[in-house]
């Protein structure tokens, strides 16, 4: 492979550069897949606060074994399993089984905000409204930019099965994706921008 | 193509990859079009979880970790 060829499997380039110790490597897996963890976490337990706690488990728990991953095998399987593994275990015990009840926030839990506290009103309706965003947006785009977008990233078919889908040239299918992907972020930017704090 | 995407999708050289991660040390505008990258991929997949500081908090532990030289 020379320097200008696609890496192709993005996770275990990142993997190998976190374990150089690139910090950064590591935190793009996290913005990526903390979403997916925390879904996959939250099929087993039924609380916030510990499906959060689990989820951050996870990645510690990723990060202190990241030298025993095969970089020949999936990251994001490795993930999940460990995820799917950290639920149950916890679960295992009768204790943070009666923990796992859905209640009201202490006061330093609410406070400290350490982890995820039931969301407040004005944080529903933002995400209530973010969500209803990206609806709109991708519904208002283009026939064929839809249903480029929707291959790539809900069917998640890569741009040569795409192309032969929709009977056009990869670069074309490439452009009405980037054209979709730019039209659904703009207004998501416009929307996010005043929480920029809250994020990576 | 948009770079976060491209980043995301690994759909660059391992030079490019490098250039990225370098600038998304001190870029925080760049680290933005990631999260909002992928939480648009996230919303279009079902999953409905806005991020409120959940990946700050994740990253918060693992630099407590690295404190403690682990």
């Amino acid at each position: 492979m020379s320097g200008d060829d696609p890496i192709g499997d993005v996770d275990s380039a990142l993997v190998a550069r976190a374990l150089a110790g690139e910090e950064v490597a590591f935190e793009v897996l996290v913005v990526k897949y903390q979403r997916r963890v925390a879904a996959t976490v939250r099929r087993f337990v039924r609380e916030d606060r510990i499906t959060e706690e689990l989820t951050q488990d996870v990645f510690v728990r990723v990060y202190l074994a990241l030298s025993s991953f095969d970089p020949a095998g999936s990251f994001q399987a490795w993930l999940f399993t460990i995820a799917r593994n950290l639920a149950k275990s916890y679960l295992r015990s009768p204790q943070n089984r009666m923990d796992d009840q859905p209640r009201e926030a202490t006061v330093e839990e609410a406070v400290g905000r350490s982890h995820r506290v039931a969301p407040s009103p004005e944080e529903e309706a933002m995400a209530h409204q973010m969500f209803g965003r990206i609806d709109a947006e991708v519904e208002a785009l283009p026939d064929i930019q839809r249903t480029a977008l929707l291959m790539r990233e809900v069917e998640g078919l890569d741009y040569g099965s795409i192309s032969e889908r929709l009977a056009m040239p990869v670069n074309t299918v490439k452009s009405h994706i980037y054209r979709a992907r730019e039209a659904v972020a703009s207004g998501l930017r416009e929307l996010l921008g005043p929480t920029r704090d809250r994020r990576w | 193509m948009n770079e976060a995407a491209r980043l995301l999708d690994g759909d660059l050289s391992a030079a490019e990859l490098a250039t990225l991660l370098e600038r998304l040390k001190h870029d925080a505008a760049f680290r933005d079009e990631i999260t909002t990258e992928q939480l648009r991929r996230d919303a279009l997949a079902g999953l409905r979880i806005s991020d409120d500081g959940y990946s700050l908090r994740i990253l918060a532990r693992l630099r407590e970790l690295r404190a403690q030289g682990r």
